[in-house]
């Protein structure tokens, strides 16, 4: 479980976070919506502890983030940026054994080649092994980047350990396959003990494999929730100021939004 | 297909076989280097003599003047390009892995340049002044000068650059771009203000040069390179975090501040007393590390011994190159190194260009 305890961020006297508080269930996958500069990078970086929050209390699993050791959390807890340009001709397979260096720093692992083959099989990775990072396309690096995330809490995962997952925007250069591809593999994970926090600007992509949503607007959480439950025509015109319909597809029941 | 496994041994190997390559060439740029000047002394008098160098209980015959050529003169140079090549090239790499800009140089957050205002000003005014008040220089006076500099440089751009939310890449950058101008512009008022005689040291001391090498100037900059050189090698697989970037790293665990720190103070500390002892040496710090990725790939926790050895043995070949081309006088080094260093850096340019095309 993460919770978000009354935090807020300023910067230079315009608060980016608001008051927000916001508690992500274990088990359950929580997508973060709201418009541009609403707050949810922001809300993100506030949650993996990139920027300190001039009040309140970030927690992961009840514990205070700050309180955390560093090095264990990031067993635990990885974190897909915006972020994930490299300079450097690093090739994947060495952009994504650097997931397995906290694990590694702590205890020796046996079979950690494998454990992370098995993730870039799960991403389609394996055939870049390698490729030089840089001449990825844009969508190929943004597998690599969510590919050593996944590996970098593969070993606490499979010792039955929760862990957590931020991801901000990880389907943005994602094409539609992809996409899909990805949050079926991030439902996956949901089973072996996962708490999982994303940010999605697709309402229906979030609709169809999100749990739970919190709506940010202005630095505020405008409505958060069971997404099925908060999701409405009335909220989605407050925080989008769009106007819009939800319909159920007739064969699995499933609700989309259609913008009017 | 292929498997993570092999694919990671492949390097491995592939790395090793380099770093044992490289080796190999150090110590034949070591040899040569001793062995090779106006005065031809054979290869096979260079391994004795060393060899009774390092076995003071046994004592053969040698041949005094070749004895005295080694020990007094070469030796103590051989000893300065080695460890200077070393802490220009490892700077490099560490000061690109810092700004994640494989552009990035030593010189770039106008440490050189502050090292080198220093020494200026200690050449046209220093001298004067401490002739006048002590009636005597002391040996070491340019190199303590640049090397105060250096850290002088450091530290404003430390204490400019540094705030509670850490440092900011873009703002250092800045401000070595605004300490370099600032640098430039008060040695142009310094090399106006300087007779003949001085400007003829300035231009002689700012193209870089080995000549100034004996024992007691060169072993405590050695032993002090080396230690500053042994913590830069040891952060290798930080720098791999940190080129994925700084959240990035963070979110590995890294304490990105803490080694951000390190590699300023550690990187300024070996291109300080690197420029006090030589002068300005150029793009040893920016050509090196090129190569290396060349050869071996960008995984510091190779490329960061890889540079040491490559940048020693460049220094060494070059210093050879200086000896030589115009006996009995000597080319100053820096202009060796910016010579082959420059056309081959818009090479790599060039391939770079093509290979991202």
């Amino acid at each position: 479980m993460i919770t978000a305890d009354h935090i807020s961020y300023k910067v230079r006297g315009s608060a980016l976070l608001d008051n927000v508080s916001a508690l992500m269930q274990p088990d359950s996958l929580t997508v973060v919506l709201g418009p541009n500069g609403a707050g949810k990078s922001t809300f993100i970086k506030a949650l993996s502890g990139e920027i300190s929050v001039q009040s309140g209390m970030v927690s992961i699993a009840d514990v205070d983030l700050k309180a955390w050791n560093q090095q264990r959390l990031a067993t635990r807890r990885a974190v897909v940026t915006q972020f994930n340009q490299i300079e450097f001709p690093f090739t994947v397979a060495e952009v994504i054994m650097l997931g397995m260096m906290p694990i590694k720093k702590l205890k020796k692992i046996d079979h950690a080649e494998g454990i992370a083959e098995e993730v870039m099989r799960e991403l389609d990775v394996l055939a870049l092994l390698d490729r030089q990072y840089a001449t990825l396309s844009g969508g190929e690096q943004q597998r690599v980047a969510i590919a050593r995330a996944l590996v970098q809490v593969a070993v606490e995962a499979k010792a039955n350990q929760h862990c957590y997952l931020l991801l901000d925007e990880p389907t943005a250069s994602l094409d539609i396959q992809y996409q899909h591809e990805l949050l079926k593999i991030l439902k996956r994970y949901l089973l072996s003990g996962f708490t999982i926090v994303m940010v999605l600007h697709d309402i229906n992509l979030a609709l169809q494999y999100a749990d739970n949503v919190i709506l940010l607007k202005h630095g505020c959480v405008v409505k958060s929730g069971n997404i099925n439950q908060v999701l409405d025509e009335k909220i989605i015109e407050e925080v989008f100021s769009i106007k819009g319909e939800f319909h159920k597809t007739r064969a699995e029941n499933q609700r989309f939004f259609v913008i009017n | 297909m292929q498997t993570l496994v092999s694919a990671l041994g492949h390097l491995h190997r592939q790395r090793t076989l380099a770093l044992i390559l490289l080796m190999l060439g150090l110590l034949v740029s070591i040899i040569l280097g001793l062995a090779i000047g106006p005065f031809y002394i054979p290869v096979a008098h260079v391994f004795n003599i060393l060899l009774d160098f390092l076995n003071p209980f046994v004592s053969r015959q040698h041949d005094f003047v070749q004895q005295q050529i080694i020990g007094a003169l070469r030796g103590p140079r051989v000893l300065l390009g080695l460890v200077t090549g070393a802490a220009l090239a490892v700077a490099g790499a560490c000061f690109q892995a810092l700004f994640r800009n494989p552009l990035a140089d030593p010189a770039v957050i106008g440490v050189s340049a502050g090292a080198s205002t220093a020494a200026v000003f200690y050449i046209v005014v220093g001298q004067g002044l401490l002739l006048a008040v002590f009636g005597a220089v002391p040996k070491f006076a340019l190199p303590v000068a640049a090397m105060g500099g250096a850290l002088l440089a450091v530290g404003i751009l430390y204490v400019f650059v540094n705030r509670k939310a850490g440092i900011n890449i873009a703002t250092l950058l800045l401000a070595g771009i605004a300490l370099n101008a600032f640098c430039s512009a008060l040695t142009g008022v310094l090399v106006f203000l300087s007779d003949d005689q001085q400007l003829r040291e300035l231009t002689f001391w700012t193209l870089g040069s080995l000549a100034r090498a004996q024992w007691d100037g060169v072993m405590p900059v050695f032993i002090w390179l080396c230690l500053v050189l042994a913590v830069l090698v040891t952060l290798g697989g930080a720098l791999n975090a940190l080129a994925i970037g700084e959240s990035n790293a963070l979110h590995l665990g890294i304490d990105v501040q803490r080694i951000k720190k390190t590699l300023i103070i550690f990187g300024a500390a070996a291109v300080g007393v690197a420029v006090a002892m030589t002068g300005i040496i150029g793009f040893v710090g920016l050509v090196v590390p090129h190569i290396i990725r060349l050869m071996i790939g960008a995984d510091n926790r190779y490329v960061l011994p890889a540079c040491a050895i490559m940048g020693a043995l460049l220094l060494l070949l070059a210093d050879m190159l200086a000896r030589m081309a115009v006996q009995p006088a000597e080319l100053p080094i820096g202009i060796i190194t910016s010579l082959i260093g420059a056309p081959f850096f818009m090479y790599l340019l060039t391939r770079r260009h093509f290979l991202t095309q």
